[in-house]
């Protein structure tokens, strides 16, 4: 199982479908065929990738038939690696962000080189320059992102109704809110790691960017200060305590068995106060709330409270869930490159994704305007929020270089169980840091004030 | 040669017999209480599994074990481990066949030498040479292939399967090979003809030991074959089990199935699965 | 000039072929490959490998993670030769005492063995379950407790083994020269001091074999930590052979891994040498 993070999408955004049935049998190499595997969470989403995106893409016009296998989520990295390493390996190569395994790939030379085709396609005109940016190495594009994502602050209304309570904004608010809930027997936040280890890193990123702040945490990346300075071991220091106040999970013990059904279930039939996670639960969350699942829950969500005076109340910590690259091995590149396109930037499908089955898009520019009537609210109040937003943070799996994300993700639990101080883990995350700046893998970040464009 | 007899000459008796039982019992209980356990929360709907899993199940869902079989693909798991056990259980008698033969029959100059070997090769972490293996069998073709599956299962049980053959081999009656010799036989017929039928119980013990292994191997099996069709059951019951949407009383069902036709075989077999591993199994080299 | 095959030893090795290419192949090559490997900075998802000497070695002594995972192989180790030995030594001999259901008895304990070891960490995460099975009756949650995770998961990897144990003691027990017992009664013995003084010593050498095989077998223990916690919480149950999968999988840093492999195998080595140095030493009938 991959401890490096691997997300749990609501679908990689735009990837396309395929026929098919899978087996990967056909090698890269076939140029009358463009394979891609992914790894939806379930068999809807998996029917309709097929039918809009590997149809979908004959359809409007697309040069070759594209066969889509779906892996688990847990596997799939070690599964593109083994048969990248095998010498196949599918057409389009996705991976959990634009740093993880992204620089191994390119070095070992299996990643086309996209920036000659970001000027035909216009590219950059069409994503955030942010987005592109992340996803450059050694200043060459070589993967594009196909889904974004933020994190958010998950409530069930009816919940916070009976317990009197309101979204938090402040960190005030947020102590209240939580001992406040864990006084009455309820867990805090909903919160588990067990089936997904990477899950460490998604709090992690909230303490720094909303208790340490996003001018912080941007100035530190760009190597102007470093990890170990006050603000971080604080901001560290913070969010242990409130895992070992039991506010996460509702204990140290519980977060680290509770796998998401239990955290999803919680929120559900109110033994949790509220869930932090990323914008990817909307589609998860589905299946817990409302008739499908026997119940008349619903959810909400509200950006994630400033955890410190100073910093703002609204911080959007900006995520790319999924990149993609083209194997250079791939039977054809440029048809390949031609249908990560249309994956990437046709918006009306794309749009569609997002409404239909809650697909994340990739960061192209999306507006309220962009939806039909029959769009979920929260949806779109989401993208709307994310597209105006003022204040951006730095999430760790999209900001950070590969091996200092892997640390923070490894030893997080050594800092909730007290094995670790505070100071000792930013001193850790700063000395792999600084060694992965001077080899240039740390990816360009945005200024926080930044905005989406 | 003593027999169980022995053992009997001095039962216990009364209190110490009763107490005995009790205890036996006990780890009896604690042997097989998790495997009924198991099968009581195949049969539970979801609702009762979350009101505690040691309760037996009010709704006798027999239906969740047709829907594991569907959702967890496996038809197809085990159609592939089938393939796997067999070919493993048969390419292993044959290799570890032969060189019990060498070993026990055959004068081979350095024998000792390549039996410490073999045990050496036989303790050896797989880890460490996972790595390297997976990168020749992509060389050959044999990734993601259930033969280099089954090629691999061969290389790791043979040493131990060749260790217990050769022991079992040596207890065997020269007399009617060496009357077979004189006759003229060459080895390729006094092996053929006399020692492979004299051993078939050792070679039954060898292929039921190396294909329970190659049912239950779980390293390799996750890490060499990558194609849905391809996957015997340990790996699509593991990724059945991490799956997203966990529902525990399909996972049991799910691992229930897996385990059926080992168990069936092995309460049909146990004999020859017990004793053939005990007695001339272990003591091997 | 074509050798008679009634030439023994030219035959011999003919017979050895088979076992010897296919152990060459899957195992010897591999394994050389992988010393070579452990000597280069290998990411494992290219052929791209560049000599960096001793370097593998030396970051294994500053690894805290290696560290970490001889320690708890080492706990493993001593867990193992412990608990299922006196379980399995112990179930074996109060078999030999009984007359009925010995057959029974041994089935059912033998069963936990054959069930793999998948559904096995299937079946006791179920029950080991804070919410739903014991942990929820003795409020217990030992698999995120880094106290006792390792124990926990001992706990679980025992329970399918000592059976296999019992039946192998039973075996070797049923070996034992019945006029040893009559003896050790006439002197006054009871069970549990024939125990010592005449089982214990008649089944010295399956004893022998089977603590080496337990030592080695602990190094090579990967499959329940895996899967009940991957080395987790905050890496109290990590095992050599978990931290190396890692290593070699989701750190790309397979010259590392091999490096640490060669470790485990020589110590592996060591101990099958000690094993086999005192055998011949003591010139026991294994």
């Amino acid at each position: 199982m991959a401890i490096s993070r691997r997300q749990l999408i609501a679908g990689g955004g735009a990837l396309g479908a395929g026929t098919l049935l899978g087996a990967c049998g056909t090698s890269a190499a076939d140029p009358h065929t463009i394979t891609i595997w992914n790894n939806l969470p379930d068999a809807h989403q998996v029917a309709y990738f097929r039918r809009h995106f590997a149809e979908g893409y004959r359809r409007s016009g697309g040069r070759l038939p594209v066969r889509f296998t779906n892996k688990p989520s847990n596997t799939i990295d070690r599964l593109i690696q083994t048969s990248l390493a095998a010498g196949s390996g599918p057409s389009v190569i996705v991976t959990p962000g634009p740093s993880s395994f992204v620089s191994a790939y390119d070095s070992a030379g299996y990643l086309v080189d996209l920036t000659e085709y970001a000027q035909r396609y216009g590219w950059r005109r069409k994503f955030a320059a942010w987005a592109l940016a992340a996803s450059e190495v050694d200043g060459r594009l070589v993967t594009l992102p196909t889904s974004y994502e933020t994190m958010v602050f998950y409530t069930n209304p009816a919940t916070l109704d009976r317990l009197g309570l309101e979204a938090p904004g402040t960190r005030e608010e947020f102590e209240h809110f939580c001992a406040e809930a864990k006084g009455r027997g309820l867990v805090p936040v909903a919160a588990g790691n067990a089936d997904y280890k990477g899950a460490n890193e998604w709090h992690v990123g909230v303490g720094l960017n909303h208790a340490a702040g996003p001018e912080a945490v941007h100035a530190a990346l760009r190597g102007e200060t470093r990890w170990t300075d006050p603000v971080f071991v604080d901001a560290v220091e913070q969010l242990a305590s409130y895992f070992k106040k039991g506010w996460f999970g509702g204990s140290v013990d519980r977060y680290l068995t509770n796998g998401f059904p239990a955290v999803y279930r919680q929120l559900a039939n109110g033994r949790a106060a509220a869930m932090i996670s990323g914008s990817w639960e909307f589609s998860n969350l589905a299946q817990y709330f409302g008739k499908s699942a026997g119940n008349d829950a619903d959810w909400a969500w509200h950006t994630v409270p400033s955890l410190r005076r100073g910093v703002p109340t609204q911080v959007w910590d900006l995520a790319i869930g999924q990149s993609a690259g083209v194997n250079t091995r791939a039977g054809n590149v440029a048809a390949t490159v031609d249908y990560l396109d249309f994956l990437t930037t046709d918006k009306p499908a794309i749009v569609a994704g997002v409404e239909r089955v809650a697909f994340e898009p990739p960061p192209i520019r999306i507006t309220a305007s962009d939806f039909s009537e029959a769009a979920d609210p929260r949806v779109v109040r989401l993208y709307a929020g994310l597209s105006a937003a003022r204040s951006i943070g730095y999430t760790t799996w999209t900001f950070f270089p590969p091996t200092t994300e892997t640390y923070m993700i490894d030893y997080f639990e050594n800092v909730i169980t007290g094995r670790m101080s505070a100071h000792e883990y930013c001193a850790g995350i700063q000395s792999r840091f600084a060694a992965e700046r001077a080899q240039g893998r740390v990816p360009t970040a945005p200024r926080p004030d930044g905005g989406l464009s | 040669m003593s027999t169980t007899s022995g053992a009997r000459a001095t039962g216990l008796r009364g209190r110490g017999r009763a107490l005995a039982y009790v205890v036996l019992t006990a780890l009896a209980i604690f042997a097989i209480g998790p495997v009924v356990l198991f099968f009581f929360n195949a049969l539970k709907t979801n609702g009762e599994y979350a009101a505690g899993s040691l309760g037996l199940p009010r709704s006798w869902r027999w239906d969740n074990f047709t829907a594991a079989w569907t959702q967890a693909n496996m038809g197809a798991g085990l159609a592939n481990s089938a393939v796997v056990v067999l070919g493993t259980a048969a390419l292993t008698c044959v290799v570890a066949g032969c060189a019990s033969y060498a070993l026990a029959r055959l004068r081979v100059r350095g024998s000792a030498a390549f039996m410490t070997y073999l045990l050496v090769a036989g303790s050896l972490p797989a880890q460490m040479f996972l790595m390297p293996l997976f990168y020749m069998w992509s060389r050959a073709g044999l990734y993601d292939s259930r033969s280099g599956l089954v090629l691999i299962y061969c290389g790791l049980f043979s040493p131990f399967a060749t260790l217990l053959l050769r022991s079992f081999m040596l207890n065997l009656p020269r007399e009617m090979e060496e009357a077979a010799r004189i006759d003229g036989a060459g080895e390729i017929r006094v092996f053929l003809r006399i020692v492979v039928p004299n051993a078939l119980p050792g070679f039954l013990t060898v292929a039921l030991t190396s294909g329970l292994s190659a049912y239950n191997e779980f390293l390799f099996a996750v890490t060499m074959v990558e194609s849905d069709a391809k996957m015997p059951l340990s790996t699509t019951f593991f990724s059945f089990q991490q799956g997203f949407t966990q529902n525990f009383t399909l996972i049991s069902a799910a691992g229930f199935i897996m385990i059926a036709p080992m168990l069936v075989l092995f309460l049909l077999l146990q004999r020859r699965f017990i004793d053939g591993l005990s007695t001339s199994g272990l003591g091997g080299v | 000039m074509k050798l008679p095959l009634r030439d023994r030893r030219v035959s011999g090795w003919l017979f050895m072929l088979p076992l010897v290419v296919v152990n060459a192949g899957v195992v010897l090559v591999p394994c050389l490959f992988s010393i070579w490997y452990s000597f280069t900075d290998w990411t494992g998802i290219s052929s791209r490998a560049r000599f960096v000497g001793l370097k593998n070695y030396a970051n294994l002594l500053d690894d805290p993670e290696f560290a970490g995972g001889l320690v708890h192989n080492v706990l493993w180790t001593a867990f193992f030769l412990v608990v299922p030995m006196a379980m399995g030594l112990f179930g074996a001999y109060v078999l030999t005492r009984i007359r009925r259901f010995r057959l029974l008895f041994r089935t059912l304990y033998f069963i936990p063995y054959i069930v793999a070891s998948v559904v096995n960490a299937s079946i006791w995460r179920s029950i080991l379950d804070p919410d739903t099975g014991i942990g929820d009756l003795l409020h217990i949650n030992p698999l995120g407790n880094p106290d006792l995770a390792l124990w926990s998961v001992e706990f679980v990897n025992n329970w399918a083994w000592w059976g296999f144990l019992v039946v192998v003691f039973l075996a070797a027990m049923q070996g034992v020269n019945p006029t040893l017992y009559e003896a050790a009664a006439v002197d006054g013995a009871g069970a549990l001091r024939q125990f010592f003084s005449v089982t214990l010593p008649g089944i010295r050498p399956t004893f022998a074999f089977l603590g080496l095989m337990t030592v080695i077998w602990s190094f090579l223990a990967f499959d329940y930590v895996y899967i009940l916690t991957q080395g987790g919480p905050a890496g109290s149950t990590d095992l050599l052979s978990t931290v190396l999968y890692r290593d070699a999988f989701s750190n790309l840093q397979s010259g590392y891994a091999c490096a640490m492999g060669v470790v485990m195998a020589l110590i592996s080595s060591v101990v099958v040498t000690a094993y086999l140095i005192v055998r011949t030493a003591r010139k026991w009938e294994i």
